[in-house]
């Protein structure tokens, strides 16, 4: 079943890869890479937008899914006709001279890789529909879509956690299931897969295009070698998927001011809207990145960046607003609350979230290697870049204070403290430690830099052995 | 010094590699290839196959009644079990209790129909009930 889902994906891959080019056409090799890793979470977005929207108009979800895939295969094979020559040359073009270096980093990258791969298939093969939210939060939404024909709008009776969740990988998975003409929990899984590995392939490229390729490869290390990353993703939970779009959002903003593009602000505007359209967290992601574009569009002297941005979220936004206005119930943490001031003037419950929040931080990765040390350790010995790169405090504004209104949430909730603060704080970091990494290894020296630095006193240790 | 900063990404990426495989040992160690064909939510699954086909087609909610809603009996909510349920049966929405006229019964092997026979009598009037093994029953609400 691995070959049909990965066939059955490919044309919103495609989808997605011709959405962000005829968006943004730079042809540097540097920005393909993060085109092609943005390209099946931007497909895959897109397609759910469209799907939903005609489900709830009545129409038949095989209908679309079809139609979609057709037209996109058309359209793929059309385009790539008519550019065959620049896509011949493209590939002729393209040349790596491997040296020591590259070699090392891209051996250390494949170990990392295969390590990845072990850990999410050996727990997938375990829990094949996942872990607990993912089959009653996540996964039972896409079995009333797939099963339920045009009584899909059954699933706003059920009885569960949070009701108003968003329909991103609902309608990814269902379409999927369409395309198959039969349920898998290999689908659900295959694409979780896949936003792992764009998670990875998009910190990768935005460093590589920023950073060069040593310290992309460094972050793709760092990244995949937490297991907290391989088990969310196998979990089937919506949480990298929403980190993969917080990641795209927020980390085109550094790209765009070094190279003043403005139609990246379109892509990050879209990217922030479909983090919406996955997690209710995205909502205020995307007020964040709103007020950032709002400030780099009047600090650079940019206007049009704002225009971009909120043109590249209206889609999103138009359908999230559709659905919380006439189908989605009301939220759980908003509604319900009767003791709200109570909880804001009670010092002890901040008390226990932070300590709570700094043990997890401590703890983040899930590996006996603590990340956390290993970031600490290499800003004290490599530190700061003279290199450094515009863009990255917009990111870490937003990135900091995204946790900080979710510390705020953990105050105000109407759930039991000790049960949230559990079941979550692990995967609310994980919504921001890839933009953390990016902003990390973007500020401090990279592994060339530091060659540079060692260069003058190699010279002088050989001469004094002389 | 400056010399050994040079070797500090690549100390650090095999340091978080080894870590990482360290992890990924220490569970294909406690991996059990028999626990995967008895995972829960598949099997709870299978059970549910049968409810799912005994179900009329124009059904989408039912009701749903476990152990601890009968009085006296001691048994604690298990939502693990809802939620498996509901996920098993989907596109059916569980609504606690029995307001629907399609019921599910889920009440384990410590409550036998026995049991459970003068409480649905009380509640339910008339009424036919289904034994499909594993404690699962599917109670039909006859309207008088």
């Amino acid at each position: 079943m691995f070959l049909p889902v990965i066939l059955a994906l490919i044309p919103r891959f495609l989808f997605g890869f011709l959405i962000i080019d005829s968006i943004w056409t730079s042809k540097r090799n540097p920005n393909l890479v993060i085109k092609a890793f943005l390209a099946l979470p931007a497909g895959v977005g897109v397609s759910s937008l469209f799907s939903f929207i005609w489900i709830w108009a009545k129409f038949d979800l095989r209908l679309y899914a079809w139609t979609e895939t057709t037209l996109i295969v058309l359209v793929t094979v059309f385009i790539a006709w008519k550019n065959r020559r620049n896509l011949r040359s493209f590939l002729q073009n393209i040349q790596v001279t491997p040296n020591r270096q590259f070699l090392i980093w891209s051996t250390l990258l494949v170990v990392s890789t295969i390590l990845f791969v072990s850990f999410f298939w050996i727990n997938s093969v375990k829990n094949p529909h996942g872990r607990w939210d993912a089959w009653s939060n996540w996964n039972v939404v896409t079995r009333f879509v797939y099963r339920g024909g045009e009584n899909w709008q059954s699933t706003f009776l059920r009885v569960y956690d949070h009701p108003d969740y968003p329909f991103l990988l609902a309608m990814s998975n269902a379409t999927t299931w369409e395309l198959l003409s039969r349920e898998t929990t290999r689908g659900p899984i295959i694409l979780a897969f896949f936003f792992v590995l764009s998670l990875a392939g998009l910190l990768f490229g935005l460093i590589n295009a920023l950073s060069g390729p040593k310290q992309a490869t460094f972050a793709a290390i760092l990244l995949m070698t937490q297991p907290i990353v391989a088990y969310h993703g196998m979990a089937l939970y919506a949480d990298l998927p929403e980190a993969f779009y917080f990641l795209a959002a927020a980390g085109l903003m550094p790209l765009f001011l070094s190279s003043r593009e403005k139609t990246i602000a379109i892509i990050a505007g879209l990217m922030a809207g479909l983090s919406a359209w996955t997690k209710n967290e995205g909502l205020t992601f995307i007020a964040l990145n709103l007020i950032v574009w709002v400030g780099i569009g009047i600090f650079y002297k940019e206007k049009l960046v704002i225009k971009n941005f909120l043109l590249g979220l209206s889609l999103p936004m138009l359908v999230i607003i559709l659905f919380k206005i006439f189908l989605a119930p009301g939220n759980d943490l908003l509604a319900g609350n009767q003791g709200l001031l109570k909880q804001l003037l009670d010092t002890q419950r901040y008390v226990t979230i932070a300590e709570y929040a700094g043990r997890t931080l401590w703890d983040f990765g899930s590996q006996p290697v603590r990340i956390v040390a290993v970031l600490f350790v290499y800003t004290i010995l490599a530190g700061r870049t003279r290199n450094s790169t515009q863009g990255t405090l917009p990111v870490i504004f937003v990135a900091s204070v995204q946790l900080m209104l979710y510390f705020l949430i953990f105050v105000i909730t109407p759930h039991d403290l000790e049960w949230h603060l559990r079941t979550s704080v692990s995967r609310l970091y994980l919504h921001v430690f890839p933009l953390a990494l990016l902003c990390f290894l973007l500020w401090v020296k990279t592994p060339d830099e530091l060659l540079v630095d060692s260069k003058p006193q190699m010279k002088n240790s050989h001469a004094s052995n002389h | 010094m400056k010399k050994i900063r040079v070797f500090i990404p690549y100390l650090l990426s095999i340091l978080s590699i080894v870590g990482c495989a360290y992890y990924l040992y220490t569970q294909v160690k406690s991996f059990d290839p028999s626990s995967v064909s008895e995972e829960m939510v598949s099997a709870w699954d299978e059970h549910m196959k049968p409810i799912r086909d005994a179900l009329p087609s124009d059904v989408f909610t039912a009701g749903y009644l476990e152990a601890s809603d009968i009085p006296n009996n001691g048994a604690t909510y298990d939502d693990a079990e809802f939620f498996m349920t509901q996920y098993a049966l989907a596109p059916v929405a569980l609504i606690k209790g029995v307001q629907t006229p399609w019921i599910i019964g889920n009440f384990g092997n410590t409550v036998s129909p026995k049991d459970i026979q003068p409480w649905l009598e009380r509640t339910l009037h008339k009424y036919e009930i289904q034994n499909f093994g594993f404690g699962i029953y599917l109670i039909h609400d006859i309207p008088e």
